[in-house]
């Protein structure tokens, strides 16, 4: 199991200043899945099937690897893919990539090491990822991390990775995220559950309940864009005809416009939130049964069209209790 | 009478929600100290009201074509505040046309009106307004909706375009119950001859912020000769704050002396809600028999209705309200009634 490559100065940019405080508000780990063509950063949560918790966002940052690397990096391992995953701590991993910020490091190396620490009385072989700067003085920093993962493990990861664009339709959330963050805080007051609905003419609601005095507060966005394209529908005769957010919204549920989900507030507001550190040019956001899907979506280095080589999915499970007070 | 359900028969909506927001304000400051006073007290809606809400205050709230008004008792029944919003506070006015005498009553838990208005008070600025109806179809409700459009201070990328068309409506659903409670108001047994002045709110205020002694009384003290207004209190020691002559407006005296004691608590919550406009006044009155009413006049923020400024005088019938020559202009009230401590240290109310 080999892994050698350079990173270049925009993906240690986007690690470092993007991706990686975005994974911080989603966990204290991350699981970094290398290969020949991308680079994978997972954040489990709940969804994975060994998780006992059930109510973690699922988190992954897809890096093309000409983004992330000078020239094709070195990447050999049992997998038929020659994919290596291993997990590791982000605060150790934000400590690195600090480090080489403030080194302004060119052509920091990243490789996969194994070294003998003490362990009582004899020394026992770890793995590490040891980054190495180059230059007039040579830094090394190595990073402790987990034991690689084993093939049928991988092959998890990446069908769950794999598992994209699993709903009927999204609407494009990024015009609304400023002001979602503020109207989530004060949903938050009233419940810590959601309900998101998202409908095929470009609204969006978002509402939460006060079981007990049967209050509802809520806030529509009206207008955003819908994709596929294919599936927007045109506003509705009846829909348009009430005055009334919710009576849009109940025409609309009439009509099987809508899609819906109850999710916790908090995992919104992290989804939200972490917009600002990525600074998408699209937020597609989907709704299955299951789960709510966010699609993060990039321009690319010239910042002319949406790229293919970046991209960030968060899936938000759906709070199963019915204690949820729905 | 029956409705078609979806359809409100009562719509309000102010222009500009900050003058509603100051009066929601007061209204909220003082139903959560009521509502953390020790005595809980059935809410007098009747068998309508929700199982929980048992210990919840219920405010009567009147729509009508003249405006909007909320009142409601304090838990201990000596202390009754109402909220009057004339007609030009607000931009547009809906009363459906089959509504009896167009204006429609209704009980609503105070909390819960306070608690959802707060959440959209931060909305008020920027937004296009905020439209109240009342629906009493088969799901009785009160809906609150503020619309505003995204507009370009949002940090959008080249979509600007589309940010541009993205529209935002806050909503909020509160249920209320057919029955108001049936409150009575404290100042149609007003006993004349009553004693009266105007002064700053804030001076009033900090009169009373002054004057705090644990668990005390304050007593208010009106003179007609030389003109003197102050308030006493007494404690471990004693402390008394008089306001300044140049400061009252219009002080008019039924009796040559007037001594009346109050309840620190209760006088500080009539006070202290108010916004800080230093320029705002508040118009005392003090019945023949000691009871305090405290209005405090809501200024207009803008007056696209500024010309119809006399068609609301006669509000509810109270033209008193806004004989004042002060009070032209002005586009509400909220107004507390206070009844004095009897001799004895309790309150006459109960």
């Amino acid at each position: 199991m080999r892994f050698k490559g350079v990173l270049t100065q925009r993906g240690l940019n986007e690690l470092g200043r993007g991706f990686l405080p975005t994974l911080q508000r989603f966990g204290k780990t991350v699981v970094l899945v290398l290969g020949p063509e991308e680079v994978h950063l997972v954040s489990e949560g709940g969804m994975a099937s060994d998780a006992d918790s059930t109510d973690g966002p699922f988190v992954c940052v897809r890096l093309g690897a000409p983004l992330v690397f000078d020239a094709a990096p070195l990447c050999q391992s049992k997998h038929n893919l020659n994919l290596i995953a291993f997990e590791f701590d982000l605060k150790l991993f934000e400590r690195v990539m600090h480090g080489a910020a403030s080194n302004e490091a060119e052509g920091l190396e990243m490789k996969l090491s194994m070294r003998r620490v003490p362990n009582g009385e004899e020394t026992q072989a770890r793995p590490f990822l040891s980054f190495q700067q180059g230059g007039s003085i040579s830094i090394t920093s190595e990073l402790p991390i987990s034991k690689p993962f084993p093939q049928a493990e991988v092959d998890h990861l990446i069908a769950l990775i794999r598992s994209d664009d699993v709903c009927p339709f999204y609407v494009d959330l990024m015009p609304a995220v400023a002001n979602l963050n503020e109207s989530l805080k004060r949903l938050k007051k009233l419940s810590q559950t959601c309900l998101v609905t998202l409908v095929k003419n470009g609204d969006a609601h978002f509402q939460a309940f006060r079981m007990q005095s049967g209050c509802t507060v809520g806030v529509e966005y009206r207008g955003l864009e819908v994709h596929p394209d294919g599936e927007r529908v045109a506003d509705d005769r009846n829909v348009e005809a009430q005055q009334q957010p919710t009576g849009r919204l109940a025409a609309a549920k009439d009509l099987g416009m809508c899609s819906e989900l109850i999710v916790r507030a908090k995992h919104l507001t992290s989804a939200f939130g972490v917009c600002q550190y990525t600074r998408p040019a699209k937020l597609l956001c989907g709704a299955n049964g299951d789960f709510l899907h966010f699609l993060y979506v990039y321009l690319d280095r010239a910042g002319g069209a949406v790229t293919d080589k970046e991209s960030m999915a968060i899936k938000i499970p759906c709070v199963q209790d019915s204690s949820a007070g729905f | 009478m029956t409705f078609a359900a979806g359809q409100a028969i009562a719509q309000l909506t102010v222009a500009d929600a900050r003058s509603l927001v100051g009066a929601l304000h007061a209204l909220k400051t003082s139903a959560s100290s009521s509502s953390s006073s020790s005595k809980p007290v059935t809410g007098s809606a009747g068998p309508t009201q929700p199982s929980s809400g048992g210990t919840r205050v219920a405010c009567s709230v009147t729509l009508s074509s003249e405006g909007a008004h909320l009142q409601w008792d304090d838990e201990t029944k000596s202390l009754q505040s109402q909220v009057m919003l004339r007609r030009e506070a607000f931009s547009d006015i809906y009363i459906h046309h089959s509504v009896a005498d167009r204006k429609v009553t209704f009980g609503v838990g105070l909390s819960h009106l306070a608690d959802t208005l707060s959440l959209f008070s931060s909305e008020s600025s920027g937004s296009e307004g905020m439209t109240i109806s009342y629906n009493p179809g088969d799901e009785r409700q009160l809906q609150i909706e503020t619309r505003s459009p995204l507009g370009s201070a949002e940090p959008a990328s080249d979509a600007a375009g589309e940010a541009g068309r993205v529209e935002v409506n806050a909503y909020a659903k509160i249920g209320v119950h057919a029955d108001p409670p049936n409150y009575v108001d404290w100042t149609d047994s007003w006993q004349m001859p009553e004693t009266s002045f105007c002064v700053r709110s804030v001076l009033l205020r900090e009169a009373v912020e002054d004057l705090e002694w644990p668990g005390g009384s304050v007593t208010l003290s009106v003179d007609r000769n030389p003109p003197r207004v102050e308030f006493l209190s007494s404690g471990a020691g004693s402390l008394s704050v008089k306001l300044p002559e140049s400061e009252l407006v219009g002080l008019s005296c039924g009796q040559d002396h007037l001594r009346h004691a109050y309840s620190f608590k209760r006088l500080r919550r009539t006070l202290v809600a108010q916004e800080q406009d230093l320029e705002a006044l508040t118009k005392v009155s003090i019945s023949a028999d000691g009871a305090l009413r405290i209005m405090h006049m809501l200024s207009a923020s803008q007056g696209p209705r500024a010309q119809n400024r006399h068609h609301g005088a006669t509000f509810y019938g109270n033209d008193n309200y806004f004989s004042s020559q002060h009070a032209p202009g002005r586009t509400g009230i909220v107004q507390y009634v206070l009844l004095p401590l009897s001799a004895s240290g309790t309150t006459a109310g109960f």
